[in-house]
């Protein structure tokens, strides 16, 4: 039950603008990376072929960048779909559509948060199990 | 002869708000579009909205014109008016009080949160307190704003949050007093700007440049304040405490 109280509140918490600013911006270049990454083997290993693409999975820096990369996602998208929460999932947002819709707002805007924070959890579960098992 | 479309709200005798068709002979001179709603009133009395100065000074008539946020006192017809119809509405984002008029309690209360004055605990040595030409040229692009609020009622985040986010107006304003030399408060201002949604909530959308009457750019200044709060030099001084809320 803390969590989902942690999870539904977190527009009260204390955050930090930089921090979060910081975050989201040096997630993205970690993403941008390691698509780089991934785009400039496909490139210089033609012709492709499938025993070279397990060789590449099988390295350990593969593995770690990855992992990373499954931590990552979700930090980023997190942070943005925080951020649209907290713009259209408020009581004066919802108002604009129906008053009385704009009365369950919080309640609105708790789900929407501890549902795409529990997908995140999944993703990192499942990406972190196929990489690893 | 040219339509005006005017949006019409009286709290006291309609349930909904609605647009108002107005034909209007089109005048033979260029003319200001405060000059047509002048010529208005004198048919339709009952039509409601701020004016003052008449010349872009006191900010009073922003209002939304054919889908763009202006001074109605200082815009032509002629560079606004398309296929001879014309839409005027209140400023978006804030409460209307009657017609064209808006509720602008949201906006000052931004505005005041920013603390609008120059804050220095020191003792004056002179009389006043001196500042280099070049400080002093630091505040031009700053000091102009008028508070018209066309710019923070163009801006999706101030939509969304006005009560949380700033706002381009009241943004330009604290990088006013953050950029004064005289000014000894610039990490309390700043601290007071670190949460999520004072500051960081610009995306960069920009529609306050574009729509500002008087030419300003409170994207850069919010840029500007953005970069202080991320530099190591300024975040010592930040002590991490704001809450959101």
């Amino acid at each position: 039950m803390v969590f989902v109280d942690i999870v539904c509140h977190l527009d009260v918490l204390p955050m930090i603008g930089s921090t979060l600013f910081f975050a989201q911006r040096f997630s993205a270049v970690f993403l941008l990376a390691y698509v780089i990454w991934l785009i400039t083997f496909f490139i210089f290993n033609q012709p492709f072929e499938f025993s070279t693409w397990v060789q590449f999975t099988n390295q350990q820096k593969f593995l770690i960048f990855t992992s990373a990369v499954a931590l990552i996602i979700p930090l980023h998208a997190f942070i943005g779909l925080w951020t649209i929460g907290t713009d259209y999932f408020t009581q004066r947002t919802l108002g604009f559509l129906n008053n009385r819709l704009s009365q369950y707002a919080g309640l609105i805007r708790g789900a929407y948060t501890f549902l795409f924070t529990i997908w995140g959890f999944l993703i990192v579960f499942f990406i972190l199990f196929i990489i690893w098992s | 002869m040219i339509s005006i479309n005017i949006y019409r709200y009286n709290p006291e005798t309609d349930q909904f708000p609605y647009m108002q068709t107005f034909e209007f002979e089109k005048p033979k001179r260029d003319i200001m579009v405060l000059e047509l709603l002048n010529q208005l009133k004198t048919k339709d009395p009952t039509i409601s909205y701020r004016r003052s100065c008449r010349e872009g000074v006191c900010g009073s008539d922003g209002m939304n014109i054919n889908g763009k946020n202006g001074l109605a006192c200082i815009t032509p017809l002629s560079s606004v008016i398309k296929k001879n119809k014309l839409d005027l509405r209140p400023l978006p984002g804030l409460p209307v009080v009657r017609d064209l008029v808006v509720d602008m309690t949201e906006f000052y209360a931004q505005y005041e949160k920013i603390k609008p004055f120059l804050q220095n605990d020191t003792p004056v040595d002179i009389g006043e307190r001196l500042q280099s030409p070049e400080d002093r040229d630091k505040l031009d692009g700053l000091y102009e704003c008028i508070l018209c609020a066309c710019c923070s009622t163009s801006c999706p985040s101030f939509w969304w949050n006005p009560d949380k986010f700033v706002g381009p107006a009241a943004l330009l304003q604290a990088y006013r007093f953050i950029a004064d030399s005289r000014d000894t408060k610039t990490a309390e201002r700043l601290q007071s700007l670190s949460d999520p949604f004072s500051v960081y909530r610009c995306h960069g959308i920009m529609n306050c440049v574009s729509v500002c009457p008087k030419g300003l750019n409170p994207n850069e200044a919010i840029g500007e304040i953005k970069s202080m709060l991320l530099s190591n030099k300024n975040k010592k001084n930040i002590i991490t405490s704001d809450k959101v809320g």
